[in-house]
């Protein structure tokens, strides 16, 4: 596995503790940082000297929404090409749509059953961090 | 929009054709009152001048015979008519006379004697007038009488004969005067102005109908023309006197004319006296004035016609702005229109209408704020639906996947009860997340637009059996599809019907080794009606009202799983269709489920 870092843009603990479990139980060794909102999850973009290799985002966030983050981290030329993965409880349409508009690489549905979660986790770092070709680093 | 029969051609058309119509009957009234004023006046006229044409007549005949009578009692017998006294007398009378053209002094055999003036013949030439009836009835009565109309021998022209017996001493019968009378004179006699009046002539028959005179025409006296067959003169000879309409058979033309008799002796039938005028000069003038009150028709009828499409258009008019406005308030504009001030029934409508418009407009009003609320709180529930997506599930999440750590991490400190418990939670929260999944469905069903087009049921049902046998391929079910039916309505949602159906039937037959599903369809008289039908355990018809209500469950979860979201799906698709849904069923029988789709879209 490469050892890029993984942003976890999350609001909700349980669902990070959760998150870092499917993880460990998925082998994924890469660092897992997490962001409460938005804009921390933009701060955090622009602090860091290296951009993380995917980002796990969730939709329904305090201050700033998933869909302006991701908004804003298309409109930037350093995080123009950044894998985006949209990690949410929600299935409407409306959602949908507008993720893939802004340009998200990926949208996944987090299930109630954890077992189907930790299979969703695994199967998506083995695509998004091992098999997957990411963009070269600007 | 653009009325093919206006109100204003019509009633202008109907204003006309009534005024015509009445003008036509004033017309005709008039008319005939008009001819019959006068004719009426026409024959005062002509009688009066009937009259006075005989009094002429009649003084010129009896001047006639006194002269004769007077001539008769100067000269004396002894002395005989070719006395120079009797001579110069008689010319004397003869030179003032407008009427006398001869006079002749006859012997008491009838022979002439003298003749005045004198002819280029001399006085040698004897005529013997001895015949004549007029002597006969002057040498019989001792008078003086008059001739009807005869052929005088002296100028052989017609004449008439005014003549005086002259006595001897003895009374004996000694000879007459008689004069012979100038006929033209006797025409021209009480006649008019020369072209005053050329179609009114008087005229006068003897009392065989021949003329005597003819104030308009001299030529009938000399051509001693036969007026008898004029009615007129019928009349007169028959002694009557009046006034008739007739058609003058000499002239061939129609009449007006007055008749009288004239008694010239007594005992004996009367002459005529005619006084007439042609009909289509006396009722010419009544002609142009018929005409004239014809043209004054056209033109009132015109003017009437004119007069009601300006009236009708002003009338019309606003009945032209409630049409503006009616169309205005069609197309939602609710301002309400400019009350009119025409002080009539149309004011009436126009602030009826006015009303009307008010309150439409606050109906829309209070509908546009409906509409803004149901917007707003269709808002609100598509946020709800949204937040209960996100939110409901994210606890869920947390207590399955802990009970999970749980049960992986601390599996060798939990006693078999408390594993098992775990396992009842995990189980509890999937469930709900299901629920959850399924209402969120079940709301977006009715939320979501509607496209209708042509839907293949029968492909539809097809691969809805193919997915359920595909997920359950160790089951053996019959499937009983009925080709071709199609059915206008949304293919998205129509599959939700089939599918949950067909789903059902597959679910409650799974204890039958010989399980069979029917899709069909059947006429009824409410349209089509299309089935679902299995020989599964069905149910107790007296739960049937429940079937559709969202997590009502006839079976126990441990018997046959689901949420109770299957029917409630259908009927809401159903109902969106504009049809309805409902199920016959027999408990270990089977069930059949019916629905129906509005069929006109």
């Amino acid at each position: 596995m490469k050892n890029g870092y993984v942003l976890l843009v999350e609001d909700n603990p349980h669902d990070v503790k959760l998150t870092e479990r499917a993880f460990r139980l998925s082998h994924i060794l890469n660092e897992l940082k997490v962001a409460k909102d938005g804009v921390e999850a933009l701060e955090l973009l622009e602090k860091e000297e290296h951009l993380p290799q995917i980002v796990l985002l969730d939709l329904k966030l305090p201050r700033l929404d998933g869909l302006e983050v991701l908004r804003k981290i298309r409109g930037q030329e350093r995080t123009r090409l950044l894998p985006v993965i949209i990690l949410t409880s929600s299935r409407e349409e409306q959602d949908l749509i507008e993720s893939y508009r802004l340009g998200a690489n990926s949208y996944i549905r987090k299930p109630v059953d954890f077992d189907k979660f930790v299979d969703a986790v695994r199967e998506m770092g083995l695509y998004w961090l091992v098999l997957n070709e990411p963009p070269p680093v600007a | 929009m653009k009325t093919r029969r206006s109100l204003v051609v019509r009633l202008s058309l109907l204003s006309a054709v009534i005024a015509a119509g009445l003008l036509s009957a004033a017309l005709a009234v008039l008319l005939v009152y008009g001819e019959r004023t006068v004719i009426w006046r026409e024959m005062q006229g002509l009688a009066q001048g009937a009259e006075l044409y005989a009094a002429a007549v009649r003084q010129s005949l009896q001047d006639a015979a006194s002269t004769m009578e007077t001539l008769a009692e100067l000269t004396s017998p002894a002395a005989g008519a070719a006395s120079p006294e009797a001579r110069l007398l008689a010319a004397a009378i003869l030179e003032h006379s407008t009427l006398l053209s001869h006079l002749m002094f006859l012997s008491p055999a009838g022979y002439t004697q003298l003749v005045l003036p004198s002819s280029q013949e001399g006085e040698t030439f004897r005529r013997d007038l001895g015949y004549a009836s007029w002597f006969g009835a002057l040498r019989a009565e001792k008078r003086s009488v008059i001739s009807d109309l005869f052929i005088s021998t002296v100028d052989r022209r017609p004449t008439i004969v005014v003549a005086a017996p002259v006595h001897g001493m003895d009374g004996r019968f000694a000879g007459a005067w008689a004069g012979s009378l100038d006929l033209g004179r006797l025409s021209v006699l009480h006649q008019l102005p020369a072209g005053a009046d050329p179609h009114r002539s008087g005229y006068l028959t003897d009392r065989r109908g021949l003329v005597i005179a003819h104030q308009g025409n001299p030529r009938y006296v000399e051509e001693q023309t036969d007026f008898s067959g004029v009615p007129a003169v019928k009349e007169a000879l028959a002694g009557k006197s009046g006034t008739l309409r007739y058609l003058n058979p000499v002239e061939l033309s129609e009449k007006l004319g007055a008749f009288l008799p004239l008694q010239i002796a007594p005992a004996s039938p009367p002459w005529a006296v005619v006084y007439e005028v042609t009909a289509r000069y006396a009722l010419g003038h009544l002609n142009a004035q018929a005409r004239a009150v014809v043209g004054l028709g056209v033109l009132l009828a015109a003017l009437s016609s004119g007069l009601t499409v300006l009236s009708l258009r002003r009338f019309l008019r606003p009945l032209g702005t409630l049409v503006a406005t009616a169309g205005l308030i069609g197309a939602g504009d609710f301002a309400v229109p400019t009350p009119l001030r025409t002080g009539d029934e149309l004011q009436e409508l126009a602030e009826a209408f006015a009303g009307m418009a008010d309150s439409l407009r606050r109906k829309d009003e209070q509908i546009q704020e409906q509409i803004t609320e149901l917007q707003a709180s269709n808002r609100e529930l598509e946020a709800f639906s949204y937040s209960v997506s996100h939110d409901l599930r994210a606890p869920l999440r947390s207590i399955d996947g802990f009970s999970k750590a749980l049960l992986e991490d601390y599996s060798a400190v939990l006693p078999p009860e408390g594993r098992e418990f775990l396992g009842y939670m995990r189980e509890a929260s999937q469930q709900m997340g299901q629920l959850i999944d399924d209402l969120i469905g079940l709301s977006r069903l009715s939320r979501d637009e509607f496209h209708a087009e042509e839907v293949d049921l029968s492909a539809m049902a097809e691969k809805a059996a193919a997915a359920l046998r595909a997920h359950d391929p160790g089951r053996a079910v019959q499937f009983a599809i009925q080709p071709g039916i199609s059915a206008m309505g949304d293919p998205r949602l129509l599959w939700h019907v089939l599918d949950n159906l067909l789903s059902n039937s597959w679910k409650f037959t799974a204890r039958n080794p010989r399980a069979c599903i029917e899709f069909g369809s059947q006429a009824s008289a409410e349209g089509t009606q299309y089935f679902v039908r299995d020989n599964g355990v069905g149910f107790d018809m007296a739960y049937a009202g429940r079937l559709f209500s969202p997590f009502q469950r006839l079976h126990a979860q441990s018997e046959f799983a689901g949420s109770g979201i299957g029917l409630a799906t259908v009927q809401r698709v159903v109902r969106r269709h504009g049809g309805r849904v409902w199920a016959e069923a027999q408990p270990e029988v089977g069930a059949t489920f019916f629905f129906t789709l509005k069929e006109d879209e």
